[in-house]
């Protein structure tokens, strides 16, 4: 007992100073790194970027030149689409295409994925809209969708299940052949969004299922049988690990799809297209990953802390153009190197990339 | 053990009465609290918040066990330190050991009791404003803040049997930067995943008032 106390206590006594003492001494000489914000002019042809360092800002263009700001707006123009007409500099055709600005506005997409958002706690009820309820604006439903081993509805003011609006939708997803249960549910449950999408789901065998309601009744469909024979084939080899569904104005991103290995597809078009983004280093559990969108382009961008890569895409998600860089971190400051001799471990519960705590040894 | 346990709740029962008022107490403005809330707000409204803001009526709850834990390890121990007592409890025919041991379950099985109550109640009224998820999130959420008390009884007895200063004063640093671990509190249900390394810890702390009262009986 005497020896287990004394390793007990010594073990524990480690623990907190291989946890306390690296936070500690970042609290003290961590400086301020902020990746670039790096972006894709169709007007030049390439990326540019904009970098913010104490007191000003640095932007560069394609060759790596130092701009001013009004320059570097100017090539992004469906960007700053509305500081440029302010300002008078919107030029009069940009890559071909007469600008509009309810057109851009329109076009502009923006989707992001961080790795706390894929690995959360969150109760399984979700609100499943009514798609065509005829108001301008969604309205949240009374209930809430439980879709699991079983599908139920449950009314929240009266906590209990709505077994007829359940036993609707259950034998509208028998029809269709969704086999419970559920093996993954994803959906945007913001009211303010441009419009519902519905929800997205795996059945038992992996199928990927769009629910929705629309006008009280069931809207279910199977992705695989409303795509292209090729899209099909491809969706039923996929390993699907995570689904964002974050609805855009132009309707064109309906749906991401991530694999177990961090392989991002995009679900896009009234057909569900599906398109694969090229990226080399994205990691979900690691990276965060951004999607912008224009009249012309997307854009997808990956981060952490070490790197960031950018990848310009047109509109068919297919590659135009790469861009890498290791960034400047905290590890490879000169703080950085001699905490590497100095606090040879550090241990942390809470890392910043999920919603649970866990052991984390750097 | 019957007389340990009859002598410890004879010194201690006007603080384990103390100690479960505060506890039905919280636990009863929590419930109120979450009556109230639930009258004001829509039921929609108020399951959003508890499924994408991680709203939990039971957060007034948290530091409870804590002190709890503090308050009745001092009770059980301060008194027994005085004009050094514990030296008759170590000289029990029953044995050192199993005699501090025995101080200890009586602790354990009290914090236990003093917090059931409390438990059942929030769980109850959970129930019946939100689905069977809602209470096992709640009670996973719960489970880190009920251990924190075992834990702070048991650093609490260790430090008081504890002869030396300097030792108390390191037991007390330890026990500072530990519990500080059991409220990183991120949404409902974030402990999930290291809440059995937070079980066993805390149960490999009950040797520390052991090695203590060891200390304290060699006189070192």
């Amino acid at each position: 007992m005497k020896t287990f106390s004394r390793i007990f206590l010594v073990f524990t006594a480690l623990v907190l100073l291989a946890h306390y003492l690296p936070s500690a001494y970042w609290m003290l000489f961590s400086g301020r790194y902020r990746a670039p914000y790096v972006a894709y002019s169709c007007v030049a042809g390439g990326f540019v970027s904009m970098r913010h360092g104490g007191e000003s800002t640095d932007y560069r263009n394609v060759a790596g030149e130092r701009i001013n700001r009004d320059a570097f707006e100017q090539l992004l123009p469906f960007q700053y689409a509305g500081q440029l007409i302010t300002d008078g500099r919107m030029p009069a055709e940009i890559c071909g295409i007469v600008p509009d600005y309810n057109k851009i506005s329109m076009e502009r997409s923006f989707v992001k994925v961080e790795p706390s958002m894929l690995d959360m706690p969150t109760p399984n009820f979700r609100p499943l809209f009514e798609a065509q309820s005829g108001r301008l604006e969604l309205e949240a439903p009374k209930d809430f969708l439980r879709l699991g081993k079983d599908l139920e509805f449950f009314v929240a003011a009266s906590n209990s299940v709505d077994e007829a609006k359940s036993a609707l939708f259950r034998q509208a997803l028998e029809d269709i052949k969704f086999r419970m249960p559920a093996k993954l549910v994803a959906g945007n449950p913001d009211t303010r969004k441009a419009y519902d999408e519905g929800l997205y789901a795996l059945d038992a065998d992996g199928n990927l299922f769009l629910i929705m309601q629309k006008r009280g009744q069931p809207f279910v469909e199977n992705i695989a049988a409303s795509m292209s024979a090729e899209d099909a084939a491809q969706l039923a080899t996929l390993n699907i690990r995570h689904i964002v569904v974050q609805e855009q104005k132009n309707r064109d991103i309906r749906a991401l799809l991530i694999e177990a290995d961090s392989t991002v597809w995009i679900l896009h078009g009234a057909g569900f297209v599906l398109s694969r983004i090229e990226l080399q280093g994205y990691d979900y559990a690691r990276d965060e990953l951004m999607l912008r969108g224009d009249m012309l382009n997307y854009v997808a961008t990956v981060r952490n802390e070490d790197r960031i890569e950018v990848l310009a895409m047109d509109r068919n998600f297919e590659p135009l153009a790469r861009y890498g860089e290791e960034l400047m971190n905290r590890s490879k400051s000169r703080a950085g190197r001699v905490a590497a001799y100095l606090l040879p471990l550090a241990l942390e519960f809470d890392n910043g990339k999920s919603g649970y705590l866990g052991i984390h040894i750097d | 053990m019957k007389a340990i346990f009859y002598k410890e709740w004879i010194k201690t029962r006007s603080y384990i009465a103390l100690i479960t008022v505060a506890h039905f107490a919280m636990a009863l403005y929590a419930v109120l609290k979450l009556r109230y809330i639930s009258g004001q707000y829509d039921a929609v409204s108020v399951w959003s918040a508890w499924i994408y803001k991680g709203y939990s009526f039971y957060s007034l709850y948290q530091y409870l066990p804590l002190f709890g834990g503090l308050l009745l390890g001092c009770a059980q121990f301060m008194p027994e330190l005085r004009d050094r007592r514990l030296r008759l409890v170590l000289h029990l025919p029953i044995g050192e050991r199993r005699a501090v041991t025995m101080h200890l379950a009586f602790g354990l099985a009290t914090l236990l009791s003093v917090a059931f109550p409390a438990l059942l109640l929030m769980y109850s009224a959970a129930r019946v404003w939100f689905p069977p998820e809602f209470a096992v999130g709640m009670l996973l959420t719960l489970a880190p803040w009920i251990l924190s008390g075992f834990g702070a009884y048991f650093f609490s007895a260790a430090v008081l049997l504890e002869g030396r200063w300097t030792r108390r004063i390191l037991l007390v640093l330890v026990a500072a930067g530990v519990l500080r671990l059991f409220f990183q509190e991120l949404s409902i249900g974030s402990y999930e995943r290291v809440l059995a390394y937070f079980i066993l810890w805390t149960a490999a702390a009950f040797c520390l008032p052991i090695m203590s009262s060891e200390r304290f009986r060699k006189g070192c």
